[in-house]
């Protein structure tokens, strides 16, 4: 569960229009906007996100800033590739950032990283096939279990009308076989 | 139904010939020994029978799509898999932590350098031959295609209007105009917007688990 302060900072970075930022930043309390601000900071000029945490307090919610970093510089070098040039792009670039410039250069050509996409897609077919055959498989098993486990109990507990039953055939057994001895043997 | 005792040999047959049967045997010979022999080492685990069913596609994977010859029994492999997937998931959970925890003056380089190496996911290698498999194994686990595949997987539970756009987008005998009134949007444009989103969170995922990415 990402924090408010998080959800805040995704609204204001990820927003990628100048206008709209602005308008946002002047919407939040004074301590907030500070905050994002340094943040910025630190996106913009290849700072350290650790300390710049670390100095702010926000230290629990650093793989969430680190998460929000890689998303904002993707949206960037997105937009960029769209045509679409903005200041915070050129101030990046310029920072010479390598988390930057890698994220530029594994999502450089797109239509390699649709490709991929594509086979991973097609992947996801496959595998949603595999998991109805399996999950179909396990319950067959399961219920073959559950079954075994029904017999193993009544095994263990015979319903006490059923011990009933043996006795008065074991009765009649011995009643019939009494009969046929003194009929034939006395 | 009663399912005789196969070897590994004809069993690589039977999944080839007929899957359904082929998964059968493998789930009655190995899902209890792999589940039981991982539970021995890291405890009671929920992933444990996911790593199982995660072991058995992979192994469905590699025997359908490729010349698979295997010479270590099918057991200790799958159980070799099921292992290396639950480190993978522990090393995953830990880096999150460790990324909150300890990132050192420069994140970037560091994070590579934490980064586990490939050839460091071997600690259950139990012969030569599983060696050069674990390693064919652990190799396709990292390809770009699987990354991707897992993460878009992970996406139908937690963003499904992502998945969703993803799957249709696959479909190509639907039209866009198809797909927004499919999904229920108002426009193309507020698809090809959404997509555009989607397809940000992917990247960032698909970056951020990449072996040395970050």
């Amino acid at each position: 569960m990402q924090s408010d302060f998080i959800l805040k900072a995704r609204s204001y970075f990820l927003s990628f229009d100048e206008k709209e930022m602005s308008k946002f930043l002047s919407s939040l309390d004074e301590k907030t906007r500070q905050i994002i601000l340094s943040i910025e900071n630190v996106f913009h000029s290849n700072g350290d996100l650790k300390d710049a945490a670390q100095d702010l307090g926000l230290i629990d919610e650093l793989s969430d800033l680190k998460e929000l970093q890689v998303e904002y510089y993707i949206g960037l070098s997105d937009l960029e590739k769209t045509g679409e040039k903005s200041n915070a792009f050129r101030r990046i670039y310029e920072s010479k950032s390598k988390l930057f410039h890698q994220i530029q250069d594994m999502f450089s050509n797109s239509e390699n990283f649709n490709r991929v996409l594509y086979r991973a897609m097609q992947l996801e077919v496959l595998r949603k096939d595999f998991n109805e055959k399996y999950n179909r498989i396990k319950l067959e098993f399961e219920n073959r279990r559950d079954y075994r486990d029904v017999a193993a109990y009544r095994m263990r507990h015979p319903k006490p009308w059923s011990l009933t039953v043996i006795l008065i055939i074991l009765a009649f057994l011995l009643i019939a076989t009494l009969i046929v001895y003194l009929t034939f043997f006395s | 139904m009663r399912l005789l005792r196969y070897s590994d040999k004809e069993l690589i047959e039977i999944i080839r010939t007929d899957q359904d049967k082929g998964l059968r045997c493998i789930y009655k010979y190995y899902k209890e020994y792999c589940v039981e022999t991982a539970k021995k080492i890291f405890g009671d685990d929920d992933f444990l029978e996911d790593a199982f069913q995660e072991a058995v596609f992979i192994l469905y994977q590699r025997v359908l799509n490729s010349e698979f010859t295997l010479s270590s029994s099918i057991g200790t492999f799958l159980v070799s898999i099921c292992k290396n997937k639950i480190l993978d998931k522990r090393r995953r959970e830990k880096r999150q932590v460790r990324l909150s925890e300890s990132l050192s003056e420069n994140p970037e380089k560091k994070d590579s350098d934490n980064e586990p190496k490939s050839n460091q996911l071997t600690p259950w290698v139990e012969n030569e031959n599983l060696h050069d498999e674990l390693a064919s194994f652990h190799d396709y686990i990292f390809t770009d295609e699987y990354i991707l595949n897992s993460i878009i997987n992970e996406m139908s539970e937690t963003n499904p209007n992502c998945y969703q756009i993803f799957s249709g987008t696959l479909n190509q005998n639907i039209s866009t105009l198809e797909l927004v009134h499919e999904l229920g949007y108002q426009s193309s444009n507020s698809l090809k917007t959404i997509k555009s989103r989607c397809l940000r969170i992917l990247k960032t995922k698909f970056f951020q688990r990449r072996p040395y990415a970050i």
